[in-house]
C-alpha cells in the first residue's frame, strides 16, 4: 500500500493528525479541496492589497495548553507567537475606562477593582476554583473520551490533590455546572460591567447564557490566565503554513487543489479519489461532516445539534432525537461494493450501511444511510432522509445518529 | 444586547443590535498591514444561518457588516470614514467558503450533551467511524472547535495503538 495513512482535509486537526502520523514513521497524504492548507486556520494577503487577513480563527488559545506545539517542534518551522496581554477588554460606556483582562490574574484584579473591589476578590476565587476544576477537565481533553477513562483521569487527579478532590465533592460545583452560565456569573459577581464582560466571554463557545448545563463555558475562562491567548505572527494561517513544514520533513505528502470525490473499500484497503489522483492506503482520516454528509438540515444526524448560525437553532435540528445507542462492537463488516456504493449488513437484522460516494461539498466525501432512506441530493447540501426512525427500536439499536433527521 | 441578539437569533432574524468583538491584531504584528494602517477584525456571535424574515444572507451582507463597523465606530468614533476596504463573511459564506456547515465554526453546538464521549454521537466519539480503518478528527470530535489540536492528536494516538506518538516501536 503505498500510503499508511490518508487524511481527507487539510484542517488544523487534520494537519496535526498528520504530522504526529508522519513523526512516528508512517506514510502519511494529505488531500485538500482548497488551494490554501489550514482550513478555518487561514490567512489570505490577496483580499486588500498590502494586508493580511484572517478568513477563519484569529486567536489561538487552546493549543497553548496543549503540548502539540512543543512535540511537533513547530517554533523550528517559523511558527512564532506575540502575546496578547491584555487579552481581553471591555469598554464600559460612557466613562471612557474599562476592565482589562491580562494574563496576571493580579493585574485584572486591580482593573476590576477600579469598578468593584467586591468583584475584584470575587474574580481572583474564581480564577482559583475554576482553574482547579478545569485543570482536571482538561486533562481529559489530552485522550480519547471513554467514560472510563474520563472518570479515572478525574479520579486520578482527585486521589492526589485534596483541592480538586474537595471541588469536585462539592455539590456546589455540580450545581453550577449544571446551572446556565449566565446565572453562574450572575451569582459571582455584583458589578454590572464586569457580568456583561463575562458574559460575551462566555458566549463565545457557542452556548447561550441561559443554556442549562453550561456553568463551565464561564468557568473555562480562568484558564486563559494560566495558557495565554496568543497571536500567530503573520496571521492565524502561519500555523498552518508551519504544520505544512512539519508534515514535509517527516516525509508526508500535501495535495492541495484536490477536492476528493470519492472514498472508496477497495479489499483490505481504501482507494481516496481527488480530482486528478487516486491513493491508495491502509487507512483514511476525515472529518465528521465530510465523512456522513449532510443529513436532512446541513449535516446534523438524529440526534446532533448543528446550530442555526454560531450557536443553537432550538430543535429544529434535532426533533427526531437521539433514538437508540448501538454498540461499537456490533460494527459491521463490509461485504461488497459496486457502482461506488459500499454496503455491508449490520449485525443480526436487516439494516444496512450504504456507503455512497460522491459527495459534493467541502473535502467532501461520502455518506451512510439506512436501509429504505430515500437517497437526495440538492445542490450539494441536503442529503439524507429517513424514512423510519422507529424502525431502530426493532433492530437493535443501529440506527440512532446515523440516520437522517426528517422522518417522511 | 447580548440577550437581544439572541433572541433575534432564535428568531431567525438578522441581530437589530448585534453584539460585537472588535480586534486590531496589526497593533501588535505589524506584518500584516501597511505602516500607518491596521486592520480591524470584528467577529459576532449569535448570527442565524437560517433567515425567516424574507432576506437572504447575500442581500443583506453589507447591511449587516454596516451594523458591526457602526457599533465599533459608536465606541471608537476616531474609526468613522477611515475604512479603505472591507471583507464579509455571513455564516452562509463560512459555510460555502470553509465548509463550516451551517455557519458553525465548532461544527457541532459545543453543549454538554455534545460534548467527551457524546461527541459528535457516542457511538462514534473515540474517533473510530464504524468502519475499520476509518477514523474521524476535528471539531466535530472530542474535545470541539476552537484552534486546539487535541482531537488531530488523540486520533493520532489512536491509530498508532501501542506504538504512542514517539515514533514506531516506542510506547
Amino acid at each position: 500500500m503505498p500510503y499508511d495513512v490518508v487524511v481527507v482535509g487539510a484542517g488544523h486537526n487534520g494537519l496535526i493528525c498528520a504530522c504526529y502520523l508522519a513523526k512516528a514513521g508512517l506514510k502519511v497524504g494529505v488531500v485538500e479541496k482548497r488551494d490554501m492548507p489550514g482550513g478555518a486556520v487561514c490567512t489570505r494577503d490577496d483580499l486588500v492589497p498590502g494586508f493580511r487577513f484572517d478568513v477563519g480563527s484569529s486567536v489561538h488559545i487552546m493549543i497553548h495548553l496543549t503540548p502539540v506545539l512543543a512535540e511537533l517542534d513547530l517554533a523550528r518551522e517559523g511558527l512564532e507567537y506575540i502575546e496578547m496581554d491584555p487579552w481581553a477588554y471591555y469598554p464600559v460606556e460612557g466613562t471612557g475606562r474599562g476592565i482589562s483582562f491580562y494574563r496576571s490574574v493580579e493585574k485584572t484584579c486591580e482593573s476590576i477593582a477600579a469598578f468593584s473591589p467586591q468583584d475584584a476578590e470575587a474574580y481572583r476565587k474564581y480564577v482559583e476554583r475554576w482553574s482547579e476544576l478545569n485543570e482536571g477537565v482538561f486533562e481529559t481533553f489530552l485522550a480519547p473520551p471513554s467514560p472510563g477513562r474520563l472518570f479515572g483521569t478525574i479520579l486520578k487527579r482527585n486521589l492526589f490533590r485534596p483541592k480538586s478532590r474537595r471541588l469536585w465533592s462539592s455539590l456546589d460545583t455540580a450545581r453550577q455546572l449544571m446551572a446556565p452560565y449566565g446565572d453562574v456569573i450572575h451569582e459571582t459577581f455584583e458589578n454590572e460591567h464586569l457580568r456583561t464582560a463575562m458574559l460575551w466571554l462566555s458566549a463565545q463557545s457557542g452556548p447561550a447564557p441561559a443554556e442549562v448545563a453550561s456553568g463551565d463555558m464561564f468557568g473555562w475562562n480562568a484558564m486563559i490566565h494560566k495558557g495565554g491567548a496568543k497571536r500567530a505572527k503573520g496571521g492565524s494561517g502561519a500555523l498552518a503554513t508551519a504544520l505544512v513544514k512539519c508534515l514535509q520533513r517527516h516525509g508526508g505528502e500535501i495535495f492541495l487543489g484536490q477536492g476528493v470525490k470519492e472514498v472508496r473499500k477497495v479489499g483490505k484497503g481504501w482507494e481516496v479519489e481527488s480530482e486528478d489522483r487516486v491513493l491508495q492506503t491502509e487507512k483514511v482520516v476525515a472529518r465528521r461532516g465530510d465523512l456522513f454528509g449532510a443529513g436532512g438540515e446541513g449535516g446534523a444526524q438524529g440526534g446532533e445539534r448543528m446550530g442555526g448560525g454560531v450557536g443553537r437553532s432550538g430543535s429544529a435540528n434535532g426533533e427526531s432525537g437521539r433514538s437508540v445507542s448501538f454498540k461499537n462492537f456490533f460494527l459491521p463488516a463490509v461485504e461488497g461494493w459496486a457502482d461506488g456504493v459500499v454496503w455491508a449488513n449490520g449485525e443480526g437484522e436487516n439494516w444496512k450501511w450504504i456507503w455512497h460516494g460522491g459527495a459534493a461539498r467541502g473535502g467532501g466525501v461520502a455518506d451512510l444511510f439506512g436501509e429504505g432512506r430515500e437517497w437526495v441530493d440538492a445542490a450539494g447540501v441536503s442529503f439524507g432522509h429517513a424514512v423510519d426512525l422507529q424502525k431502530s427500536g426493532d433492530v437493535g439499536g443501529w440506527v440512532s445518529g446515523l440516520s437522517g433527521v426528517s422522518p417522511s | 444586547m447580548l440577550e437581544d441578539g439572541y433572541r433575534d437569533y432564535l428568531g431567525y432574524r438578522p441581530p437589530e443590535k448585534p453584539s460585537v468583538i472588535a480586534m486590531t491584531f496589526s497593533a501588535i504584528d505589524p506584518t500584516l498591514a501597511p505602516k500607518g494602517k491596521h486592520t480591524l477584525f470584528t467577529w459576532a456571535q449569535y448570527h442565524s444561518y437560517e433567515l425567516r424574515n424574507g432576506e437572504t444572507w447575500d442581500g443583506i451582507r453589507e447591511r449587516e457588516a454596516d451594523k458591526l463597523y457602526e457599533l465599533v465606530c459608536e465606541y471608537a468614533p476616531n474609526m468613522r470614514g477611515k475604512m479603505m476596504a472591507r471583507y464579509i463573511q455571513t455564516p452562509l459564506d463560512l459555510e460555502r467558503d470553509l465548509g463550516l456547515l451551517r455557519g458553525n465554526v465548532m461544527h457541532f453546538e459545543m453543549s454538554l450533551d455534545q460534548m467527551f464521549m457524546f461527541r459528535p454521537l457516542p457511538e462514534i466519539s473515540c474517533y473510530r467511524a464504524p468502519m475499520k480503518n476509518l477514523y474521524l478528527t476535528g471539531a466535530s470530535t472530542h474535545p470541539g472547535g476552537g484552534v486546539f489540536g487535541a482531537s488531530g492528536r488523540n486520533t493520532a494516538k489512536v491509530i498508532l495503538g501501542w506504538r504512542g506518538l514517539g515514533g514506531r516501536g516506542k510506547i
